[in-house]
């Protein structure tokens, strides 16, 4: 197949686009409708938003729900819970604002059919712990995409977009994206007053650690290769937190979760001689990184520098005993449903492995690291954040649009605001599309335009890979080698090896330093000059190479911004080894950074961390 | 999952970069799809199968241990008929001068609270 | 202008031999597949770790041939299989079964017992059910050219051909060359009738010395399987969990 057989090029104009179908997605297609009724709302998505998504397996758990109508929580603690876990550094105004409307999104969910558990004894959510509630979510995925499709005027599914478009009349404004069918080929331009990024964080870009049949085994799923952050830094929006990347916590190979069974079924982590590990080495902590360790509950980055430091020490395998806590049928049914209804591979590690969890403690493992916007790390874009709570360097005229007018984020996209999870994105989503309703009505007399001779190069440049393979496949006789093509995989196995060596992959221990960092850079930016000779024989390895794309630019604000950040401010995530200690001195700010797309030039700078809740 | 060309019949392309998520296996109208546990760490001989019921809101799942111990469960999926949804056209147009203000949709009634909280004070940039 | 008599060209015993031919090409060429393709070898093994998937017993005790007339007359004649799959693939393929078993029906009844009756229209009942046939292959057929599921759901075009498609394409081949040489009789050109068997012939032939390689042998093993599906479901053996007796959705 070749660009020179004809391929339709479909245009679709609308109001509001939505980029990504997942749960961010959903949540902005949803209250774009409710509050913009006449409007053109288009949601695209490169698989089918049935199943789409980070959330495509299930959830046992709803991770972030305030409860305040039982007076559980308010969103004061919420703030102060993800700044501790973050140690320090959030930007509480988006922190606020998703804790104090995210009750609404978790309780639209129930109406529309999600079941979620309840303590018999309270007659409350039964809660698994003090921010996360129980719930059998198998179809949590299919209910929120119904609701999306309800609502969205058309959901174009099977379609990656790979660039966004800028105006050609306005600098720094949106007007669109481009894209492509994975199922028949054809180009798709679609034109919009304004943009939502609702689409995947990043996995695969530090080597995972199944490499086999099992590299699909990320715990993150593998199809969120960082559009969010790909398209966006293209566009010249603000990044923040790239350098924040997340690594889990979690049972050995199967990625399985944890939560309900360290916080519901009280579950004890020891290391291979018995012993509880966690706080053992507080004090040390404290020399490094200060203060921190005295937040309530124990940060999750330093718990996994506990464990990490166990595992240096040749004090593993690290067990989660789940066989002290199964003393019940329900307990053990809990712990099964925790699995099957978002991790089935645990479920085969277990049946596999002839694993009784009723009679053996299960192995847990440190992941690789993930760059995501939605869990316990908050990279991303750089937004603005509500008016009658931000204060004047956090807000510019519309919640969740970033530096780029028009252009706004949800869900892993945003950065600064961790904790967020399924129903904080879903409510993410909502914020960011209730304010591009307004500034789509507020803008009304202004329709951006897009530059023809840009898409059409654009276009000539989404095919090219497919070019590249049919010209350059004539040079071998058979096979994947080629000394002038470079096939979507091979890209994504030396991104990996790169990350892995130089920015602190797990098999660098998490460590890093500056020379790492820059030898690492000198070779992501040879990769990155690679991507023009992606080979790709058919659509499917098309999709490959732009969601590579997407990798390597992420992959490439993380060094930058890891190189930037003097400091060792989330030790169990990353170290620097040549500034191992946090510094709130010099660096209690956030690490942002802008590609000019023009001059081809990345800009570094820093901003204030404030804060808002006492 | 995509059509073999030379038997057209499904099969998953690129099984190293399947995540497991069962999608396809609850999706397939025959039940044709099995699951085989990642090469890199699953022994062989043990199987996870499951049958999701839509239209009664149910998941089942049926576990084969290696050993060949056997475990079933049972799930609720949804407390409403799919496609029951109601969509938010279907509630009152808000008034637009809402749009300047912090409310979300159906907000605060489905907060369950008196009223959305906010911050009585808010520290100005230094 | 009278209709050709295709006797004059081939004698009726060449037709006699040539079905027999094709129906033992046709046994062969499944046994080639199923025994040298160890695919009855495998069905064995499928059952033993289906029994011990399913506990290990035999299930319940249950009477197979009432469980294979069962099926043959509500699954495989109504192509139950394919109700899950969407109204047009259910009635397409009704329409190809049931023309392809009529077609092959009338044939057979033509060659040994009729002979000398012409089926061509408007000539005979033989000649009106072997239009029948055609027609309802030629029209389930071409139906089913665009629900293939490469076509309908992976975007390819639907005159890409690949070797899936030798079947359905050597059925329609040989219902429009049935057509084909209908006309021709018809016409009463010797010529063109002797011309059209030269092309009838051998597409017929092909469809039924080609099963080791095509989709026709799916008639054997999903009947098959249909049937043995039928027999677990009776015996309670299953490899997936029982179905739901309750359910959770609150009206």
């Amino acid at each position: 197949m070749s660009v020179r057989s004809s391929k339709a090029v479909h245009r679709v104009d609308s109001d509001i686009l939505i980029i990504g179908g997942g749960m961010a997605g959903c949540g902005a297609a949803y209250e774009a409708r409710y509050w913009g009724r006449k409007m053109k709302i288009v949601l695209v998505e490169k698989a089918n938003i049935e199943r789409s998504g980070a959330v495509a397996m299930g959830l046992s758990a709803i991770n972030c729900y305030m409860g305040m109508r039982w007076n559980e929580n308010r969103p004061e603690d919420f703030v102060r819970y993800a700044r501790g876990d973050l140690m320090g550094l959030v930007r509480e105004d988006l922190l606020f604002d998703i804790a104090r409307h995210v009750d609404s999104t978790v309780h639209l969910f129930e109406e529309w059919g999600l079941p979620i558990i309840y303590d018999k004894q309270t007659g409350h959510y039964k809660r698994e712990g003090r921010w996360q509630i129980l719930i059998h979510g198998e179809s949590y995925k299919p209910i929120v995409a119904e609701a999306a499709q309800k609502a969205a005027s058309e959901v174009y599914n099977r379609i990656m977009v790979t660039h966004l478009l800028l105006d050609r009349n306005k600098p720094n404004r949106v007007a669109g994206a481009v894209g492509f069918s994975v199922r028949d080929g054809s180009f798709y331009v679609f034109r919009a007053k304004a943009v939502i990024v609702a689409a995947g964080g990043a996995t695969h870009i530090f080597r995972p650690r199944s490499v086999g049949e099992g590299a699909g085994r990320t715990w993150y799923a593998p199809w969120s290769t960082g559009s969010a952050y790909g398209l966006l830094i293209q566009a010249g929006a603000e990044m923040t937190q790239m350098e924040n990347r997340l690594v889990v916590t979690r049972f050995k190979d199967g990625y399985g979760p944890v939560g309900a069974w360290f916080l519901a079924l009280k579950a004890v982590a020891k290391n291979a001689y018995g012993e509880e590990y966690e706080r053992k080495y507080v004090e040390e902590q404290r020399k490094l990184y200060g203060d921190y360790v005295d937040s309530k509950p124990f940060p999750t980055c330093l718990r996994n520098d506990a464990m990490l430091r166990e595992i240096k020490a040749g004090r593993h395998p690290i067990y989660l005993h789940t066989e002290q806590v199964l003393d019940t049928p329900e307990k053990e049914e809990l712990g099964w449903e925790d699995f099957l209804d978002m991790t089935m591979s645990q479920s085969i590690v277990w049946a596999s492995q002839n694993i009784d969890p009723k009679k053996r403690p299960s192995e847990l493992t440190m992941s690789e690291p993930y760059i995501m916007g939605s869990h316990a790390t908050c990279s991303g874009a750089w937004a603005s954040g509500p008016e009658d709570v931000s204060p004047k360097d956090y807000f510019w005229g519309y919640n969740r649009m970033t530096t780029v007018e028009g252009l706004f984020g949800a869900g892993d996209t945003i950065g600064g605001s961790a904790h967020k999870f399924s129903s904080g994105s879903f409510t993410e989503g909502r914020l960011a599309a209730k304010a591009a309703v307004k500034y789509v009505l507020d803008h009304a007399d202004y329709t951006p335009e897009v530059d023809p001779t840009e898409v059409e190069a654009l276009r000539e440049r989404v095919y090219q890979p497919l070019e590249t393979y049919e010209t350059g496949k004539n040079m071998i006789v058979k096979g994947t080698v080629s000394p002038i093509y470079l096939y979507p995989n091979q890209g994504v196995i030396r991104l990996e090896k790169i990350m892995d060596e130089y920015a602190a992959g797990y098999g660098s221990m998490y460590m890093t330093n500056e020379f790492l960092l820059n030898r690492g850079l000198e070779l992501l930016i040879m990769l990155k000059e690679d991507l023009e000779k992606l080979a790709a024989e058919n659509l499917h390895q098309l999709q490959r190479a732009w969601e590579l794309h997407h990798r390597v630019w992420t992959a490439e604000a993380v060094i930058r911004h890891t190189l930037y950040r003097k400091e060792t401010r989330w030790p169990g995530y990353y170290y620097r080894s040549d500034y191992p200690k946090l510094d709130d001195q010099n660096w209690h700010v956030f690490v942002n950074s802008r590609y000019d797309p023009k001059t081809r030039e990345w800009f570094m700078t820093t901003r204030p961390v404030h804060q808002i809740v006492g | 999952m995509h059509i073999d060309p030379v038997m057209r019949r499904a099969y998953n392309i690129e099984p190293e970069y399947c995540w497991e998520c069962y999608s396809c296996v609850k999706a397939c109208p025959q039940n044709a799809i099995d699951m085989r546990g990642y090469a890199d760490f699953a022994p062989l001989g043990h199987a996870l199968t499951v049958l999701r019921e839509p239209e009664k809101g149910v998941v089942s799942w049926k576990v084969v241990y290696r050993n060949g111990e056997t475990k079933t469960f049972r799930f609720p999926i949804r407390t409403t008929k799919f496609g029951s949804i109601k969509p938010p056209t279907a509630y009152p147009e808000p008034n637009l001068d809402e749009l300047s203000g912090p409310l979300l949709a159906h907000e605060p009634e489905y907060l369950k609270v008196e009223g959305l909280p906010t911050l009585h004070t808010k520290k100005e940039a230094e | 202008m009278t209709a050709v008599n295709i006797n004059n060209i081939l004698p009726p015993v060449f037709f006699e031999v040539f079905v027999g031919v094709l129906f033992v090409a046709m046994v062969l060429g499944l046994l080639y597949d199923a025994l040298g393709g160890r695919k009855l070898a495998y069905f064995r093994a499928e059952r033993r770790m289906m029994l011990s998937a399913s506990g290990g017993g035999q299930g319940r005790e249950v009477g197979v041939a009432g469980v294979v007339g069962r099926t043959i007359v509500t699954n495989l004649a109504t192509s139950r299989e394919l109700a899950k799959c969407g109204a047009s693939r259910r009635v397409s393929h009704e329409l190809m079964l049931w023309g392809f078993i009529l077609s092959v029906v009338v044939v057979v009844v033509k060659v040994f017992a009729y002979p000398e009756v012409s089926p061509v229209l408007p000539a005979s009942v033989l000649g009106v059910l072997l239009n029948l046939g055609g027609l309802l292959v030629l029209v389930g057929g071409l139906w089913y050219l665009w629900l293939r599921v490469n076509v309908s759901h992976e975007g390819n075009s639907v005159f890409r051909v690949t070797r899936a498609d030798v079947f359905i394409l050597s059925l329609l081949a040989n219902a429009v060359l049935g057509f084909v040489l209908e006309g021709a009789d018809l016409s009463g050109s010797v010529v063109a009738t002797e011309v059209a068997l030269g092309l009838y012939l051998p597409v017929t032939a092909f469809m039924f010395f080609s099963v080791p390689w095509s989709k026709f042998s799916h008639i054997f093993y999903k009947g098959a399987y249909a049937i043995q599906r039928e027999i677990d479901r009776e015996r309670g053996v299953s490899r997936l969990p029982t179905p739901s007796e309750n359910s959770y959705i609150k009206e």
